[in-house]
């Protein structure tokens, strides 16, 4: 009880930023032409801010469902990272529990779980914690969506509430790129994405993550090298 | 659009995250990348999320002005700034969102 309370409390202490974020998506899915029962769907299933706002600003422009469906999924494929992750954490667990932790799995009930447990492969008290986190998270997202969807255009639109999305990856990415190969990364995600923007089909950002990810490698390598190189000596 | 190629895009991306979530978490996994994904995938995150913020702080494709630009990009350095100093999700969020509107204000 005591660890599912603590979840719930850890969703709650991040929720400010998730209400702006998930109204923001909502109003995406309104101009999206999305019906309310889709606009509900759509953060129950795909439980993902950021490949929600890729997927609403795809239809918008028009582009063909594949890239539509292929660039979410480029959004949300470091849930794979996660999925190992947790995989490792339950390795005795039950087959059930395995399926049950994987549609909870996002970026902030990873990061809880991680500030709740020292050692999650030891102790799996972190499971109630998980799932009071995720199951909070999950209500509360969609409801923040459905909110944005019914009434987002009450907000005026000079308050521009909708650069909280671009911030809050800015927030993301500030703690991962203080490592140099990560910050390259992020230089390179930067300069190809705002270059690949206006390629046909919305194909850029499958194009700038592939392209960026793979030149991010090679330097990560030359960069390994080097190090070696001057440690040794 | 019509609407069955948005229940197309809604359930295809639905099916395609609950995969990727799924992929280590399933009886077949265990619960191994060969070590040059596992790499790619690390580096994923902030190559994608940089490449789709950048468009929509430049607005790029629309014909903005320098002078509503600076507003913006001092915005995202504030949140930078504070998130790398304090970390958190909330607070830079505020931060940077005073400053958008301070500078608005300001510049008028």
């Amino acid at each position: 009880m005591q660890a599912i309370r603590a979840g719930v409390v850890y969703t709650a202490s991040i929720s400010p930023s998730y209400l702006v974020f998930g109204a923001v998506c909502g109003v995406a899915s309104k101009q999206a032409g999305l019906s309310l029962i889709q606009a509900i769907l759509l953060p129950a299933l795909v439980f993902g801010g950021s490949s929600q706002v890729v997927l609403t600003s795809m239809l918008i422009a028009a582009a063909p469902i594949w890239v539509v469906i292929v660039s979410a999924m480029i959004v949300n494929s470091r849930m794979a990272v996660y999925s190992a992750i947790f995989s490792g954490w339950l390795r005795s667990a039950p087959q059930r529990v395995r399926y049950a932790v994987a549609p909870l799995l996002v970026d902030q009930t990873f990061v809880g779980v991680k500030g709740f447990s020292k050692d999650p492969q030891a102790q799996p008290e972190w499971l109630p914690f998980y799932f009071g986190s995720g199951l909070t998270l999950w209500m509360f997202w969609v409801f923040c969506n459905v909110i944005g969807y019914v009434a987002g255009t009450i907000v005026p639109a000079q308050w521009e509430l909708d650069f909280v999305v671009p911030l809050s990856f800015v927030a993301v990415l500030a703690p991962i790129i203080k490592r140099l190969p990560m910050a390259i990364a992020a230089a390179l995600g930067s300069i190809l994405g705002t270059l690949f923007f206006a390629l046909p089909l919305k194909l850029g950002l499958i194009a700038a993550c592939f392209l960026g990810v793979a030149i991010a490698m090679i330097f990560d390598t030359v960069f390994q090298w080097t190090t070696q190189r001057s440690g040794s000596q | 659009m019509d609407n069955t190629a948005l229940w197309l895009a809604i359930i295809g991306a639905a099916a395609g995250t609950f995969g990727i979530r799924v992929s280590f978490l399933g009886p077949w996994a265990r619960g191994q990348f060969p070590p040059w994904l596992e790499r790619a995938l690390s580096f994923a995150p902030a190559v994608i999320f940089a490449a789709l913020i950048t468009p929509m702080i430049l607005r790029t494709g629309t014909d903005i002005p320098a002078a509503q630009l600076l507003p913006r990009l001092a915005a995202v350095a504030a949140t930078l700034a504070w998130a790398w100093r304090f970390g958190g999700q909330v607070w830079p969020l505020v931060v940077g969102m005073a400053v958008l509107h301070l500078l608005k204000v300001c510049i008028g």
